[in-house]
Parts: structure tokens; sequence; C-alpha cells
């Protein structure tokens, strides 16, 4: 039944799960207008395009905005050496393989799938990432909507 | 409707008061909260690192070459490490011993890595006698308290066959003794007595043209089989011929173009006539034929020869006597220094197979099990006051311990191995300990008297490795060459060879393809692999003569009992036409008795039959037991039926056509269709698998499981047919409808033939069975229902069914590939082409800013091949190598007359005639 409850939450765009430190997106994204890349690095050439580690982000905050309470908890699991765990917003099916790399390479914005993230205080995830989306943007694109391009 | 987890009854009871449009809304959406993985509660957290490693990048594998220690031939390997856990091991494809092919053992070590039943914490053995989980403090004091105050050459310490650091370790911690069940002593007795020289010689199989091996299982298990099956696949491309005497048809037998059958120890016999021959003295050896022999020998002189013996033939109580004739054959063909060398000596030189234990106050037990393989070791060992075992795994020689202190599996250990002198293997650590275990090497470093300054295992062999460090983690080690050691054949070496013929039943034994001598057992692939030659599975089995079977009445799967003076098993009758009469043969490696879950009570060890000091020729009494008592065979049916499925063709000895251009196929049957011809673009991938260079060897099989995430199923899935291999090695006895005379056997290794006009496809009532752009057959198992009509139309039928939901008991599952599917229940599944590598391929030629080249992605049963049998490529791509090689005269495909046309091409296998 719960997970009824938050599938009906999630369909109506409005899941905004608390996390452990309250990462704002907005500040780093849109206010500094840090490239996405710079953080997610990883989906410049793998698959995954990961979460920084804590001490990626500890290579800045070490000398900005220390004061800050969040920033405090961030160097608490920093001091500690213990790893943040972050909700998660995005999780695809096991059968699915999405591969991060392709889209970057061919210039397709992170927006287009994960929705304005640049003005999120609490990451969330606007609309459903299923098959359809997909399928309508290879469409649009002319890019493969064999099934072997994600599921194998 | 999904199910899952959420509970069909719980949405239902939830909306009892909607009406049914609501309900089936409701439904719907439950069915949709499947899809996004609602049927964990709670969404796993993501987790990135503190500090990163900095050579990780999630999503990426990462390589690390070691050395495998699955068996003394010291294959160089890599090992594919995602997110720090090991998923597989391939060949190194830079390492002289085996150049990247790597057998079924071999790829089984991650199943040793990830065994459920390796022991976690160290044992020791309470008062009351039994053994009790203890920390390691406790127990590293109590082996402190039990060692300190003896004398060092009281001290055994017994170990597999180690080189380098660890040997020197083991020598300074008490008497080291090296101890291999299977490593030729008899051999060297010869070599000794005919050479002066104790030492197994280096076989050049490559640059002999005419190959006879005497009873040696050289394509299975015999000193360095992966290296042996490629230079035999060299010698043949360039024409040469194999000859195979023995008494029983091995793997390597059926590889061979000619069968000398020969009683049972009768191999040597055969050896001297050929000498005699060759000196034209005129030969003859009882139960050959003349002409045999004067062919064979007018074969061996005429060409660059190598004659080999090994296998049943060093078993038995004559093995010295068939070794010096075989040595005196090479002698008298020229083939000592040339193809038969002396100038590496092979880590195996230093190794006994009778580990004694005399005035031994304490004995340290590391990488080897004794208890099981050494007949009359347990008695001895149970003498010992002191008994600490270091093993990874619960075993037979754990059971007889003391102290036994849980240990690294290779795969996360340092080392090094020089498997023959001059080929310097590095060894290292491909992931982190999966369990509190402790390297040999540290827990010997801290025994060693004087102790050595460094402080670990990884410095001391540092500290001694003679090369450059990373250049040699890199390479996985480093090779130089030898000066030449020529022998020269001692004057006066004779031969005296006696025929005794026992009473009843001669009992060969062999060791088993799958789990050498026994160590391989306990790995749930190697128990579900298909013994290539009976097809068995999950079982041990003797194999009896159809003539026998018929004067004893008895049938493939009835249970019997092998009795001998010294003892007695009870193993079901497996009636092989490829033994002598009046021998029977069994496989080594089964017949644990504690040696976890997979191996335990599988089958009988013949070694209760035969004394200790030989594997073979022990006379034997049968007599039936139970009839049907059952025997898993993997094998539809022993014969071709005249279908032509695996081809060979009888050609005359010498130059072979395999990549001439100039011999293009003649033409098939029109290809006839209502249907416009598919079109594929970018790629059409295609692959070639030359039968006269397979072996039957079934590495391909395993190292498909590892890539794909095939379940094992279990013995008695298996025998209702549904092993869920996607490559097997089918194996038939003769084209016609009968046991074909001379008896031969052929392979064809059989997975998904990817065809154009796929009987899958249409049948599919869901799309889920599909043809690709570039000419796969997909299976999308998201799609698929599981109506099982695409198996039912397949001719090849490699399709295979999820009847029940697969099981990988924990850790095993952390073996899974990330990039494959695990399938579920009531899912169908097939061989891809191993798509995640097309996928992967494809990537890094995009990563670097090129098109796909070939030769880029190499699937993952054709990487294993020892003997580079298997091509893939892409068709379009017009000077591929697999284009070049479907164009060989001798390319067919199975079932051409259905007209599915294959994207999997056979070519045919050669029976070079003398």
């Amino acid at each position: 039944m719960r997970c009824l409850v938050v599938l009906l939450a999630l369909a109506a765009g409005a899941a905004e799960p608390d996390q452990p430190i309250a990462f704002s997106h907005k500040i780093h994204a849109g206010d500094y207008r840090i490239d996405c890349l710079f953080c997610h690095s990883g989906a410049r050439r793998s698959a995954v395009s990961g979460i920084p580690s804590v001490q990626f982000c500890m290579g800045c905050h070490k000398s900005i905005a220390m004061t800050k309470p969040e920033i405090a908890r961030l160097r608490g699991y920093w001091e500690r050496k213990a790893p943040i765990r972050w909700t998660r917003i995005v999780k695809e099916p096991d059968y699915v393989f999405f591969n991060h790399f392709p889209h970057v390479q061919k210039g397709v914005r992170c927006q287009e799938c994960h929705g304005p993230v640049e003005t999120m205080v609490r990451l969330r995830l606007d609309h459903a990432l299923n098959m359809d989306r997909c399928v309508s943007c290879h469409r649009q694109r002319n890019a493969s909507i064999d099934c072997y391009t994600c599921h194998r | 409707m999904n199910a899952n987890s959420c509970g069909a009854d719980d949405r239902f009871s939830s909306s009892a008061t909607a009406n049914r449009r609501d309900v089936l809304k409701i439904l719907g959406l439950g069915g949709a909260a499947g899809l996004t993985g609602c049927s964990t509660t709670a969404p796993d957290p993501l987790v990135p690192y503190v500090t990163p490693p900095e050579e990780v990048i999630r999503g990426h594998a990462l390589w690390y070459r070691t050395t495998c220690r699955e068996c003394p031939a010291g294959c160089g390997i890599q090992a594919r490490v995602r997110e720090g856990r090991v998923h597989k091991v391939e060949g190194n494809p830079e390492h002289p011993v085996n150049a990247g092919g790597l057998c079924a053992r071999g790829q089984a070590a991650v199943e040793g890595l990830y065994n459920p039943d390796r022991l976690r914490t160290p044992l020791v053995r309470d008062a009351a006698g039994a053994l009790k989980p203890a920390s390691w403090d406790e127990a590293l004091k109590r082996l402190a308290a039990g060692l300190g105050k003896l004398d060092k050459n009281t001290i055994c310490v017994l170990t597999g066959c180690v080189t380098g650091a660890l040997a020197e370790l083991a020598a300074l911690v008490g008497r080291h003794v090296q101890y291999e069940p299977l490593n030729y002593e008899a051999l060297r007795a010869a070599n000794q007595r005919c050479f002066g020289v104790a030492a197994l010689p280096v076989y050049r199989f490559a640059e002999a043209r005419t190959i006879c091996v005497f009873g040696a299982d050289v394509l299975e298990t015999f000193l360095s089989p992966v290296g042996y099956a490629r230079g035999i696949a060299e010698a043949r491309r360039a024409g040469a011929r194999l000859v195979y005497v023995g008494s029983r048809l091995s793997l390597t037998g059926a590889r061979a173009d000619q069968w000398v059958p020969v009683p049972p120890g009768g191999e040597g016999a055969v050896a001297m006539a050929l000498v005699d021959e060759v000196r034209a003295r005129g030969g003859g050896a009882p139960g050959v034929p003349r002409e045999v022999i004067a062919a064979l020998a007018q074969e061996l002189i005429g060409k660059p020869a190598l004659a080999v013996t090994g296998g049943a033939a060093m078993c038995d109580e004559q093995a010295v006597e068939t070794a010096v004739a075989v040595n005196l054959l090479n002698a008298v063909t020229g083939a000592i220094n040339q193809t038969v060398r002396f100038d590496r000596g092979s880590a195996l030189d230093r190794t006994t197979s009778r580990p004694e234990l005399p005035d031994c106050q304490a004995v340290l037990i590391a990488g080897c099990n004794p208890a099981y393989s050494a007949p009359g070791f347990a008695e001895r060992l149970r003498k010992v006051p002191l008994v600490v075992v270091l093993s990874p795994y619960q075993d037979e020689t754990v059971e007889l311990a003391h102290i036994v202190l849980p240990v690294h599996t290779p795969l996360e250990s340092w080392g090094d191995y020089e498997p023959w002198t001059g080929l310097h293997s590095l060894q290292q650590p491909a992931m982190r300990p999966v369990f509190d275990t402790r390297d040999v090497g540290d827990i010997l470093l801290s025994l060693a008297r004087p102790k050595p300054p460094e402080a670990s295992f990884h410095e001391y062999l540092r500290s001694r490795w003679r090369a450059p460090w990373t250049a040699a983690l890199q390479r996985g080690g480093y090779w130089r060459e030898v000066p030449a050691r020529p022998v020269k054949l001692a004057a006066g070496a004779t031969v005296s060879l006696k025929r005794t013929r026992p009473e009843g039943f001669v009992l060969q034994t062999y060791p088993s393809l799958a789990h050498f001598d026994g160590r391989g057992a306990n790995r749930p692939w190697l128990q579900e692999l298909p013994d290539p030659v009976t097809q068995v599975v999950w079982d041990a089995w003797v194999e009896v003569n159809p003539k026998d079977a018929q004067r004893l009445n008895v049938a493939t799967g009835d249970r019997v009992s092998l009795r001998s003076a010294r003892g007695e098993i009870e193993l079901p009758v497996y009636v092989y036409p490829g033994i002598v009469p009046g021998a029977v043969a069994v496989p080594l490696g089964q017949g644990h008795t504690a040696y976890g879950r997979y191996a335990t009570g599988v089958g009988a060890d013949p070694r209760k039959l035969l004394p200790p000091e030989r594997f073979s020729g022990e006379p034997v009494q049968i007599a039936l037991v139970q009839r049907k008592a059952g025997l898993v065979v993997a094998a539809g049916h022993d014969l071709q039926e005249h279908r032509e499925i695996a081809r060979s063709r009888e050609v005359p000895s010498g130059a072979d056509d395999r990549f001439s251009s100039s011999a293009i196929r003649g033409t098939a049957h029109p290809s006839l269709s209502l249907y416009p011809p598919h079109t594929h673009q970018p790629h059409r991938w295609a692959m070639v698998i030359d039968l006269d260079a397979c072996t039957g060897c079934s590495a391909c099989v395993t190292a498909c499981y590892a890539e794909n995430n095939l379940p094992v199923v279990g013995r008695y899935e298996a025998g209702r047919g549904r092993l869920m291999s996607w490559i097997r090695l089918e194996r038939f006895f003769g084209p016609g409808s009968s046991v074909s005379e001379p008896f031969r056997i052929d392979f064809i290794p059989m997975l998904c033939q990817h065809c154009d006009h796929a009987p899958c496809e249409p049948v599919c009532p869901v799309y889920a069975a599909y043809h690709t752009a570039e000419g796969l057959n997909g299976q999308v198992y998201n799609r698929c229902v599981g109506t099982r009509y695409c198996a039912n139309n397949c001719p090849y039928k490699v399709r295979r069914f999820n009847w029940y939901p697969a099981q990988w008991p924990s850790p095993l599952e952390w073996q899974l590939n990330p990039d494959v599917t695990v399938r579920t229940k009531g899912v169908m599944e097939k061989c891809t082409f191993c798509i995640q590598r097309i996928v992967e391929g494809k990537d890094r030629a995009r990563r670097e800013g090129r098109a796909v080249r070939d030769g880029d992605i190499v699937p993952a049963c054709a990487q294993s091949c020892p003997s580079q049998a298997i091509v893939f490529g892409d068709v379009i791509d017009k000077a591929s190598r697999v284009n070049q090689a479907r164009a060989n005269a001798r390319g067919y495909t199975v079932f051409e007359m259905l007209n599915t046309r294959p994207a999997v091409t056979y070519l045919e296998r050669e029976r070079r005639r003398a």
C-alpha cells in the first residue's frame, strides 16, 4: 500500500524526498551556473553519471561557505570518513541499460530528461522517465529505436 | 498483470468501494509500480565514495592481470573488475603459456572466489574434539604456541605446486613438501634414464607435423592444456596430422585424425614397435595391425614429429617403461631437441604425488587437499600431533585439522609463479578479500624463522622480484629467453615391457576435464558443465564397452559396484564405444565427503580402489546393483542420423585451405523467400566456427555462463532437460544412424544461429523475439510472456526457458555481470552474440572518435577459445576476418535445407589420412 501512495505521489510530481544534506541544485547549477558535468563527470565517458564523492564536495567547501550548517554536516561526513547515503530520485528498472555518455556526446541537455534541475532547491523528478519518453525522443532525433539499444 | 510483491490483495482492499473502472486504473498503476522497481519497499540509496579510488570510473571495467592457480599450468589471466568486484576472468593475450585462451576450470576461478562454502572464520579444535569458530587472535595464538617450541625440521609445510617467494617462505617455516596429485613422476624418471634430466619437457606442438599421442590427455588436463590446444591448432593449420594411441578415446583422442586402440597399458608396446619399424627392424605390438604400425612409422620419419605420453599411460605400473619407449621414439624420429626440448624446467619437477610425513610434529597444509586426493594420507595425518590447514574452503583435509585458517583465494592474493623456467608470472589481488581471510604468504611470513624484515608478503614478494614491478603488474609478469639445453640419448636406454593380463576388468582413471584432480568439484558451473565426451553432468560414471555391457547385462544409467582388492565403490554405468573391451574407466574428481554443497556426495572416487602409487591398471569386478538408477546425460541424441550437423571430410594430409580466398564455397541452395531480404545497417554480425580447430574443451560454455549470468539449475532440473547454457558442445558418435566404425566422435558448438529467416521470430505473439538492424535475433526479456513458441519452433534448440527463479547463494551473486539482465522466471533467453560486448565495443569506438574496427568486438566464447576456433565480426566490412573465413571452401551452415540462413558458419572438420 505504501508504495502505491509513493507512486501516486511520484506521478503527481510532488516527490521531494528528504536528503541527508539539504543540497540545493538551485544554488550550484542555477545561481552559480556550475556545469552539471563538473560534478557528474561520469556522464562524459561512462554509462553512469555518478554522484560526487565527499572528497569532491570538500574540494570546494574547504574554503567556501564554511559556516553554513549544511556545510558543517558535510564536513562531519568528511571527518568521520562516512559516505553520504542520498535518497535516490531516478531509478531505472534492472532490464534498462541507459548510457549517459552517448546522450551527452550528442548534445542532449541534461534537463531534457532530468527537468529544470537548476531551479530546484530540493531535487525532484517532474515526470516519469518511461519508455514512451525515451522512444519519442529517439524517434524525433532519428536515433536507434532497436530494443537492444536499451534492453539486453 | 505484473506480479510484484506489493500484493494484489492489498490493492483490492484499498479500493473495495470504488467502481470497476477505478479498480482497473489502480491496478494499472500497480503494474507500473512493478516496472519502476516498487518490489523493494524503499529504493536503494545512492552511496558515493568518500574518497574515490583514482582509477575507478563507475560503469567502466578495470582489468587486473594475474596468474591462474586452478592447476599447475600457470596460465596468465586478466580479471575484469567493476566497482571493485571481479566478474569474469579471461586469458592474458600477452602471456606465453596460454596467449589469451583459458579453460573452463580457469574461468570458474570466480566461483572459487565467491563460493558460498568458503570458510569465514578461523576454526580451532576444542577439548571435545569438535572444530569451533574462533577469532584470528585466538587461532594465531594457538598456532604460535603449537609451533613455537618445535624444531624447524619437525614441521612439515605441505603446499601445492609453488615457486618463488612463497616457496622460499615455506622453507623458512619448516620442511617444504610440494604435493600435486598429477605430476607425472614416471615421465621424469624416464627422462632421467634416457637423457639424465629428471624434468618434464617442453612440447612444441606448433612445430610438429605428425603428432602421436600415447594416452596423454593433452587437450584436457595434461601439464598445460590451453597452451597445447593452441599449439595443436597452429600445427593443424599448417597441415599436421594427429594420431592417438590409447585404450580409451579421450577428448584428445576424439580430436585425433586416427585412433589406434590398444589393450590397457599397451601404449608402450606400440611406441616400441614404431621404434623398431623406424630402425627398419620391423616391429609389432599386440592388438595393433602390422600395417598400421608401418604406415605410422613412415609418417613419423617423413615430417617433423612429436610423440607425447601421459594420462592413463603414465598411471600404471609400466609407466616408466612406456615413457622410455616414447622417448626412444622421439629420439629415432629426431624430435628430441626439436619439438621435445628440455630448455625450460617445469615447476612440477619439484613436486611429489605421495606426500610422506615422517617424524613430523606439526604439519601446515596450504593449497592442496591431500586427505581427499592422496590415498592413505588421512591415516598418516591423524598421527600428527598438530595439523594446521590454510584453506579457503571447507574440505576433507580441514575436517582433520586442529587449527584451520581461512585464506584468500588466488584472485585475492599476491604471489609469483614460474610454471616453466624463465616465465615469471605475477599474481596480484584483483579485488579486496570477500571475507575476513588472510594471505597464505602473510601467515607463512609471520611463522618464518629467521623472520624476514618485510612487514607483509606483498613487500617480501616485491623485494625479491627481479624486474620492473609496475611493468610486470601491467603485463602479468616477465618472460626471458633461456639458453638451449640439448640432451643426448643415453647409450643403453632400453625398455622392458611386460605384459600382464589381470583377471576381470582393468580399471583406468583419468582426471576429469571439469574437476581436474577434484579441486574444481565445488564450482557449480563445472558440475553443470557436460563432460564433452559422455555429456554427463553432476555425477561420476564408469565407462564400459558395449560388448562388455552386453555380457554384464548392464545399460547406461544402471548402478554397478566396482570391487578391487582394496575397496568397493558404486557408480552408474555409461556404455561407451570408445573404450576397448576389457577396460573400464572412471573420471577422477568426484566423490567428495566434505567439500561444500555442490561437491559433497556427488559421484564416487575411484582412488578407493587403487593402490597409492598408481591411478590405473588395477583389476576390478563389476556387479549390477540397481537398474536405471539414473545418470544425467545432457546429449539429446548420440547420432547425427545423416543430418550433417557436425560435418567432417576425409582429406589427404598436407596443406590447408583455411583462409584461401580462391576456394570459394560451391553454390548453396537458392534462397527462396516471399519476403524482401533484410537490410542490415550499419553492421551485420556473423560468426565462423572452425570445427577443425575446435577441440570440444567446453571453455566457451563456461565463459558464456560467466559473461551472461546464466543460472545453474542443479542435477534434478538438468535431468529434465533444463540446462540453461546458451552455447553447448554437441557430441556425436558418427554421422549415420549407428555408431560409426571405426569409432569416432564429432563435436559442434551449438549456439543461437541468428538466422536471417529465423523461425523463432514470426511465432512470438508479443514481438519479444525480433530481428535487429544488425542481423541479430533479439530477445527482449521484459516483453517476453513465456509462451515458449519460439523454443518449439527453433530447429537448433538453443533457446532456454526459465522455469524457476534463478538462485545464486550468497555471495555468488557478486559475480553477476552488471551489463546483462538477470532474467526472471517465465522468460525465454538465448545467445545474444554478447550484445553487451557489441555495445561496449561501439561505445569505445565512439569515445575514441573512430569507426568500429574488425576485432574490436569479441564475444565471450570466442575470447576464451584456446585454439581460436571462433571468429566473430561484421559481414558488411569486406576485409573482416569473418568474411574471409566465411569464404572458406569448408564452410557450411547447419540445416541449410530449412532455409533459415544462419549467421553462424561452420567450417567442416578435416580427417587427414596418412
